[in-house]
């Protein structure tokens, strides 16, 4: 009884205030020189244009890798999106548009569809490294179909937890979105139920290690943890587990790593 | 030990929280991050001024494609905008069958490819 008192203490001390700020980066994230985010939002951006990207997946680091679970380097992903781009005072260019879905502030079990900037993408980044997948151009073309439809909001569920599990429709974070969205791309459909049926049969979510006890009281640190929509085992969807998925089908074009030095194959 | 460890993997956990929103002062931060992006880019927008617009394109060779339902309004501030522009989905219909845990109740379809 003492033990699991402890353990409740330590759960509710430790991580409560973390939980209330681990969307807000500020306080528990460095703040990368707003000229190095500036240039590496470009170098990114400039990349996928030269590769002739229209839409692009592409995650970012927003968390020391070291304190990530085994097999999750990326903590956030979204849709890029080339875009005519007209600014306040007239003028236009070209350049890319970011589809988020992001943990709301104030609520950390809920989300919202946001859309920014490469700039605001990378502002609250850990390091300047991303993860990028170019799908195939066909599927580029049917991405951007739905990503400009109505579809693409009607699979947003606002019921949010870091652990969502993709076969699941109970709850959903950015990456799990993203996955719903190239499913529906790829079988032509806005069907919530034939999406999770398909992930379910043909995606293999990512691992994440969890024993009862740690199930058991995750939630009392913050309700974003749930894995109540989850059976005996615990999995998400990760960038490693979409790029994966997207390899194995021969679905992309380029799975790739920019850093502000280098552009790597996984 | 036991309560140590699993305070230690909650803890990554929940560091690993996903998805997460630039806070408020990382809104006017990256509010300037977006306007130097712009400013600095030579493939980017022209100048720092707020975006009021971005049209989705497909550029097939030296022919640009403007995808119609995409003409969207994103406001003066970029953060802002986007969620003035896309909101919770308040409007969704709801799944016939909803699926639960790790199974579904629809049958899937092939795996997936492109023709």
């Amino acid at each position: 009884m003492t033990r699991i008192l402890t353990v409740i203490f330590l759960l509710v001390v430790t991580l409560l205030p973390v939980a209330s700020s681990a969307g807000s980066s500020a306080a528990s994230n460095p703040v990368l020189p707003a000229n190095e985010v500036a240039a590496f939002s470009n170098k990114v951006q400039r990349d996928l244009a030269a590769r002739g990207a229209n839409v692009a997946i592409v995650s970012r680091v927003g968390r020391d890798p070291a304190v990530l679970p085994d097999g999750i380097n990326y903590t956030h992903v979204a849709f890029w999106v080339y875009a005519r781009i007209t600014k306040a005072d007239g003028s236009t260019g070209m350049g890319y548009r970011v589809y988020n879905l992001y943990q709301r502030d104030g609520d950390r079990t809920q989300s919202d569809l946001v859309q920014d900037t490469p700039g605001d993408f990378f502002a609250g980044a850990h390091s300047l490294d991303a993860g990028i997948i170019i799908p195939d151009p066909r599927l580029q073309r049917k991405l951007l179909d739905v990503i400009t439809s109505p579809t693409y909001a009607a699979l947003h569920n606002a019921q949010y937890s870091v652990l969502a599990n993709p076969r699941s429709g109970q709850f959903q974070n950015c990456t799990e979105h993203t996955l719903d969205v190239i499913m529906a791309a790829l079988y032509d459909t806005d069907d919530p139920a034939q999406i999770k049926a398909n992930i379910t049969a043909y995606f293999t979510p990512q691992r994440v290690p969890l024993n009862g006890l740690q199930r058991l009281f995750a939630p009392a640190a913050s309700m974003a943890l749930t894995t109540a929509d989850h059976g005996a085992n615990v999995g998400t969807a990760t960038f490693g587990s979409i790029a994966r998925f997207m390899e194995s089908n021969n679905l992309h074009d380029e799975v790739y790593r920019i850093t502000p030095t280098q552009v790597v194959r996984f | 030990m036991k309560p140590l460890k699993t305070t230690a993997v909650l803890t990554a956990l929940t560091l690993a929280t996903a998805c997460a929103t630039p806070s408020g002062q990382h809104a006017t931060q990256s509010a300037d991050h977006s306007a130097q992006a712009a400013s600095h880019g030579v493939s980017a927008v022209a100048s720092g001024a707020a975006t009021v617009s971005a049209v989705p394109v497909i550029a097939t060779g030296a022919v640009l494609s403007v995808t119609g339902a995409a003409i969207e309004t994103v406001g003066a501030a970029s953060v802002e905008a986007g969620v003035a522009v896309l909101s919770a989905n308040s409007n969704a219909p709801a799944p016939t069958c909803r699926a639960s845990r790790t199974t579904t109740c629809v049958v899937p379809n092939g795996p997936p490819r492109l023709n």
